[in-house]
C-alpha cells in the first residue's frame, strides 16, 4: 500500500516522465483509487501550467546602453588606475629626485655652516681669550692713542664682533675669530696693540700701569663708552664659561693695576699672570709647554702684536708651581697677577709682553 | 560600423580556421543552428577575451533579455532586476577571460545571473511584496517600467487584464518561497531549461534539481490555493 505523502512527491517525475515503467504502473494504481492524489496531480499540472504561461517581460530600453557606458567606464577607470601607477615613473620621479637632492644639499650645507657654532657649544671659548685684547695697564676703554696706534686691532675687534655675538659658546680655542672677540674695543680686555705698546720693560715696577688708567680715562674717545653697557649686555647674554670681560671704567683703577674681570668670569675662577719676556713668541711656546706638562687641558696660544696671550685650563693646586717653573722663564709681572683658587680647576691666562717696548704705553712705573 | 566589420571579419576567420562547415551548410538543420548559435557566442566570447569591449555588446543585446526575465522572476521587482542583470553582465565582462568553453556561454551567463539574483533577494528580501504601497505611487518600475494602462471595456482587455492580475498573484507566490525553490521554477517551468542547463547553472547535481524542483512545485502549488483557493 503506497501513502499519499509518497506519492505526492513523485507526482512531479511523473509529470516529467522520469519514472520507470514499474514506479509509473504503481503510481497509476495509487491515482486511480485516491482521488486526493489525482485532485494533487491535477493542482500540479495547473501550476505548472501557469508558470508556463508567465509572459516574458520586456527589459527597460537603455539596458544596454546602461552596460556598455558601465563597461566603458570601467575600463576608463582601469587605465586611470594603471596610468596613475605608472605616471610617477614617468614624471613624478625625477620631480621628487630633484626635491630630494636639493633638500640633501640644504642640509649638507645648513650642517657645514652650523658646525663650528655646535663645536663652541660643546667647547666654550675661555675667558682670557676676551681679556687679552684689554689694555694691560688696567684700562677699561681703549685710550685714543691706542685706537690710533692700532687701528688694525680696533678694526679687526669690531670687524669680528658680528660673528662672535653669533657664537652662543665661543668656547673652542682656535677658533680664528677668537683673535677678534667683540669686546676688544670696548672691553676692560687689552687689545693687542695696547698689550704691545704699553708692555713694561722687565725693571719697571708693576704699579706704574695705574698711571694709564688715569690717562686713558681722560683720552677715552666717546665711541667705547657709548658701546661699553651694550658689549657688556651683550656679554651678560652669553654667560660663556670663562669668558672674562672687563668691567666698566668704573673698576678701571682697581688695585694693582689688574683689569676687573666681570662677575661671570670672576664666578669661573679665572687666573691670570702677566710675564715679562724679550721674545714673548719663544717664552709663548715655554709656557704652552709648561701648561701641558701641569696636565693643563685646552692649551692655547694668542698673539696680539708683539705680545702673545697663553690660556688653559689647569688645576688650581698647581698654580704655585706653575709660577714657579713660570719664573724660570720668564719674569712674572706681579701686579697684574691674579691667581684664583676657588675651584678645582681654573681657566688661566697667562699674557706674555714684550720687555723691550720703551714708549709710552707701557706699563707705567710706580 | 568598421567595429562590426572586423568582428565580422573575425569570426569568420575563425569559423574557417577551426575547420568547421561553412555558416551556410551549418543552418540546415536544428544540430547546426545550435552549433552556429553557440559558435556565434563562442566568437564574441573570444574577442571580449581579446580586449574588444563591442564585441561583448552583441551578447549583451542576445542575452539581456532572457537575463531580466530570469531576475525579474527571482527578485519580483522591475528596478531590482534592471539592477541585477547590470550586475551580472559586468560580472561576467570582468571574468569572462575565465570562461573555458565547457558549457554554452549562455549558461555560464544565466548562472551569474541567478548568483546575483539570489544575493539580491537575500539583502532586499521580498520588497516588492513587503513594502507597503500608495496609490500616489509611481507604477512599478518607474516611467519605463512596465506600462499600467487603464482598463478597457473591451472583453479582450479584459482578459489580458485578469491574466496580467493572475500573473502578478503567481509572482507573488513566488517570491514567497525560499530563494532555492524559486530559482528552480523559474528556470525550469518558466525558462523551460533543460536539468543539464540547470545543472551547469546552479552546479548541483542532477538529482538534486529533480528533488528540489517536485518540493519546489508542491510549494508553490500549495501557496497558490492560498491564494487563488481552487486551482
Amino acid at each position: 500500500m503506497t501513502r499519499c505523502g509518497d506519492i505526492e512527491q513523485r507526482l512531479s517525475a511523473y509529470l516529467e516522465d522520469f519514472l520507470d515503467e514499474k514506479e509509473k504502473k504503481a503510481l497509476e494504481e495509487h491515482l486511480s483509487a485516491c482521488p486526493l492524489c489525482r485532485h494533487t496531480l491535477e493542482d500540479l499540472r495547473k501550476t505548472k501550467k501557469m508558470l508556463a504561461g508567465m509572459d516574458e517581460v520586456d527589459p527597460p530600453p537603455w539596458l544596454t546602453e546602461k552596460i556598455m557606458a558601465q563597461i566603458h567606464d570601467g575600463r576608463a577607470q582601469k587605465e586611470g588606475f594603471f596610468r596613475r601607477l605608472f605616471f610617477p615613473l614617468h614624471i613624478k620621479i625625477p620631480v621628487q629626485a630633484l626635491a630630494t637632492v636639493f633638500v640633501v644639499a640644504l642640509s649638507v650645507y645648513l650642517y657645514r655652516s652650523t658646525l663650528p657654532e655646535m663645536a663652541n657649544m660643546e667647547h666654550p671659548v675661555p675667558a682670557p681669550q676676551v681679556a687679552g685684547t684689554q689694555s694691560p695697564s688696567g684700562t677699561d676703554k681703549p685710550t685714543a692713542d691706542d685706537i690710533g696706534k692700532s687701528p688694525a686691532g680696533a678694526r679687526e675687534g669690531s670687524g669680528m664682533g658680528g660673528a662672535a655675538r653669533k657664537k652662543a659658546m665661543p668656547r673652542q680655542e682656535t677658533t680664528p675669530a677668537r683673535s677678534g672677540l667683540p669686546y676688544a674695543d670696548k672691553a676692560a680686555g687689552p687689545s693687542p696693540a695696547s698689550i704691545h705698546e704699553s708692555a713694561p720693560q722687565p725693571q719697571q715696577s708693576p704699579p706704574e700701569k695705574t698711571i694709564a688708567p688715569e690717562r686713558h680715562a681722560n683720552d677715552a674717545p666717546s665711541l667705547s663708552k657709548a658701546e661699553l653697557p651694550e658689549s657688556l649686555d651683550k656679554a651678560r647674554k652669553f654667560k660663556t664659561r670663562g669668558m672674562a670681560v672687563g668691567e666698566g671704567t668704573s673698576k678701571a683703577g682697581s688695585p694693582g693695576g689688574m683689569p676687573p674681570l666681570r662677575s661671570g668670569a670672576q664666578e669661573d675662577a679665572q687666573s691670570r699672570i702677566t710675564v715679562l719676556s724679550a721674545n714673548p713668541s719663544e717664552t709663548a711656546r715655554k709656557v704652552r709647554a709648561i701648561l701641558r706638562s701641569l696636565g693643563g687641558s685646552g692649551v692655547d696660544e694668542k698673539k696680539s702684536g708683539q705680545a702673545s696671550i697663553v690660556s688653559g685650563w689647569i688645576d688650581t693646586t698647581v698654580l704655585s708651581e706653575l709660577k714657579i717653573r713660570l719664573k724660570e722663564v720668564a719674569v712674572i709681572d706681579e701686579g697684574n697677577t691674579v691667581l684664583t683658587t676657588d675651584s678645582k680647576s681654573a681657566l688661566i691666562e697667562i699674557v706674555i709682553k714684550k720687555t723691550e717696548d720703551g714708549d709710552d704705553s707701557k706699563p707705567a712705573q710706580k | 560600423m568598421e567595429t562590426i566589420t572586423i568582428i565580422w571579419r573575425s569570426m569568420a576567420h575563425l569559423i574557417f580556421r577551426e575547420g568547421t562547415k561553412s555558416p551556410l551548410r551549418l543552418s540546415h538543420t536544428e544540430e547546426a543552428r545550435r552549433l552556429e548559435n553557440r559558435d556565434e557566442d563562442s566568437q564574441y566570447v573570444a574577442l571580449c577575451q581579446g580586449g574588444e569591449p563591442a564585441a561583448f555588446e552583441v551578447l549583451v543585446r542576445r542575452h539581456q533579455k532572457r537575463m531580466f526575465n530570469i531576475a525579474y522572476r527571482m527578485t519580483g521587482d522591475y528596478e531590482d532586476a534592471a539592477d541585477v542583470v547590470q550586475e551580472a553582465f559586468l560580472s561576467a565582462y570582468r571574468t569572462i577571460r575565465q570562461f573555458r568553453g565547457e558549457a554554452k556561454f549562455s549558461t555560464w551567463l544565466y548562472g551569474i545571473v541567478v548568483n546575483h539574483a539570489k544575493n539580491r533577494v537575500r539583502h532586499t528580501g521580498n520588497k516588492a511584496y513587503h513594502e507597503p504601497m500608495s496609490l500616489d505611487d509611481p507604477p512599478p518600475g518607474g516611467k519605463d517600467g512596465p506600462a499600467m494602462d487603464p482598463p478597457s471595456r473591451d472583453s479582450s482587455a479584459i482578459d489580458l487584464l485578469m491574466q496580467k492580475e493572475t500573473q502578478e498573484k503567481v509572482q507573488g507566490c513566488i517570491n514567497k518561497l525560499e530563494k532555492e525553490h524559486r530559482e528552480i521554477l523559474v528556470l525550469r517551468d518558466i525558462q523551460g531549461f533543460s536539468y543539464e542547463e540547470i545543472t551547469q547553472m546552479l552546479g548541483i547535481p542532477d538529482g538534486t534539481v529533480k528533488s528540489r524542483l517536485s518540493r519546489a512545485r508542491c510549494a508553490l502549488k500549495d501557496s497558490l490555493k492560498k491564494v487563488f483557493g481552487d486551482l
